[in-house]
């Protein structure tokens, strides 16, 4: 089933080329899959398998499709197959995150990234203290809501109002970056 | 803000952290075909979410480790990267000794290495090794580690190169500079005892210097040893830090001399680990408060359990090459 035997074909990508398309597409194929699973290391090990079975079968994609929109492909059907098999989301919900929008687009604006990171950033620091410490043992250590409360010794509910609060206070100090959204989502792809 | 907004913010935030259960996920699906106002507010909490974790993607993705456990699961050596030929034409003056490409850690992470002909490798599959080089120089190799060394030291250099974890008790000789290699970094000796790890956490390597003076090297950065200094190498930054060693247990693996003083579980963990080659793994998170002091000499693994198992309310059972650690935990 593997075409391993096909290690110096012609038309196949070597070495090189593979680790170039991996660094430049890991990041933008990780954040993908978030979008769909919600889950760092579900993301990160998605996109892995996504890489290796690219690596395995290398020598039998159409050429006529792009590595990117190959592993693109890859990538969101194993989410989905993962949503599936863990019983996580129905296919509704997804609908309404509109998510998977067109991934050939390619946008060049470091400046409006740069300054969303600082907002970003600077939204986060300016949180107040519980409500920052608990978003970001949330976001930034991947714990589990639960994992929050044993660590901070409180009670799930106070993570749950916290992290709601973050959100609120976040979505009105970024609010200026929601409307180009879409542009920026697909800086962070690139 | 009403309660029922609340709610919903709450059910939003609870989704888009991965909390949600099935039914409240099909609650919110409910609740969002309803209204498109409902959408509307949906769609901001998820994009101000979104443009978070895309930056949060950004700052803590590591390519290089992602990369490494790439590579070693489809089992292709590393390509010739810009760091490798850098590295190459840095140590020009080693050209005319053979490289060999070499499978040497379990990881199955390839690395290039320079051998100097004549050379014999020394690797530490199972167990701690032990050697003594044909210049007296003593080894000693952790698991999984390797050395390779010359027979006899021909040249104005005693020439060794280390992938893992070593000590080292250099036999002394003014004429000939005992020189080791490890990926980018060199070692440079007269006569001393020190310790050397090539893999220590995040993409450093470690030196401990325990009598006498060495020199580091690291690209173009140079440092001087002093006994009880540590410098960490930085491998991305191309930097080295130093530091004073604190761990008492820096040899254990070695001496099997094991000192915890009032030292906490998770630590108390990773000695072990080393020591004894075991996986743990704590069933109850609780316990890694539990503190402990104790010594331990040349003891076995199943003797050092049961003094922790009689000192604090933990239980310690085998589970495979696995250790699970259970109990009530400590305040």
């Amino acid at each position: 089933m593997l075409e391993t035997d096909q290690h110096n074909s012609k038309k196949g990508l070597d070495r090189q080329g593979f680790e170039a398309l991996f660094r430049k597409h890991f990041k933008g194929l990780t954040y993908f899959a978030l979008e769909y699973v919600k889950d760092h290391d579900i993301a990160r090990e998605i996109v892995q398998d996504a890489f290796v079975n690219f690596w395995e079968k290398r020598d039998s994609i159409e050429l006529n499709r792009s590595p990117e929109s190959y592993l693109g492909t890859t990538v969101r059907n194993r989410c989905l197959n993962y949503l599936r098999d863990h019983k996580k989301f129905d296919r509704s919900i997804l609908d309404f995150e509109e998510l998977g929008g067109n991934h050939d687009y390619v946008v060049q604006d470091q400046l409006v990234v740069d300054e969303l990171k600082a907002s970003i950033e600077k939204a986060t620091r300016e949180l107040p203290e519980k409500c920052r410490e608990i978003f970001l043992l949330n976001r930034l250590e991947h714990k589990k809501y639960q994992e929050v409360a044993d660590e901070l010794n409180i009670s799930v509910k106070t993570v749950e109002a916290q992290m709601s609060k973050a959100l609120r206070i976040m979505r009105v100090k970024l609010a200026e970056f929601i409307s180009l959204f879409i542009l920026i989502i697909e800086i962070f792809k690139t | 803000m009403n309660k029922n907004s609340t709610y919903y913010e709450t059910l939003i935030s609870r989704y888009l952290s991965g909390e949600s259960s099935a039914a409240e996920v099909s609650e919110l699906n409910t609740w969002l075909g309803a209204d498109d106002g409902n959408l509307a507010l949906f769609s901001e909490m998820r994009k101000s979410w979104a443009l978070q974790e895309a930056l949060l993607v950004e700052n803590t993705t590591d390519l290089d480790s992602e990369w490494d456990s790439l590579s070693s699961r489809i089992g292709i050596e590393e390509s010739p990267s810009a760091r490798k030929i850098q590295l190459q034409t840095r140590r020009s003056f080693l050209r005319i000794a053979a490289v060999f490409l070499l499978l040497i850690i379990p990881s199955m992470v390839y690395y290039w290495f320079f051998i100097p002909p004549g050379k014999d490798m020394l690797y530490a599959e199972l167990q701690m090794v032990e050697t003594t080089l044909s210049d007296g120089t003593q080894v000693a190799l952790n698991t999984g580690s390797s050395l390779h060394y010359p027979s006899s030291f021909k040249g104005k250099e005693r020439k060794v190169s280390l992938m893992g974890e070593a000590y080292f008790d250099v036999a002394h000789n003014k004429e000939k500079v005992f020189v080791i290699s490890a990926e980018d970094m060199q070692i440079r000796v007269l006569g001393t005892s020190f310790y050397v790890n090539t893999n220590a956490q995040k993409n450093t390597m470690e030196v401990v210097l325990i009598s006498g003076s060495v020199q580091l090297s690291f690209h173009d950065k140079q440092m001087m040893l002093e006994p009880g200094d540590k410098a960490v190498i930085l491998k991305k930054h191309g930097e080295i830090v130093k530091q004073e060693n604190k761990d008492p247990n820096l040899l254990a693996w070695k001496t099997r001399k094991i000192r915890f003083n009032n030292t906490p579980i998770y630590e108390i963990i990773d000695v072990l680990k080393k020591v004894y080659q075991k996986d743990f793994v704590v069933l109850n998170p609780e316990i890694s408060n539990c503190r402990i002091t104790a010594t331990f000499e040349g003891q076995s693994l199943e003797a050092v359990l049961l003094v922790l198992q009689s000192t604090i309310d933990i239980t310690a059972r085998p589970n495979g090459n696995a250790i699970e650690l259970s109990g009530k935990g400590c305040q």
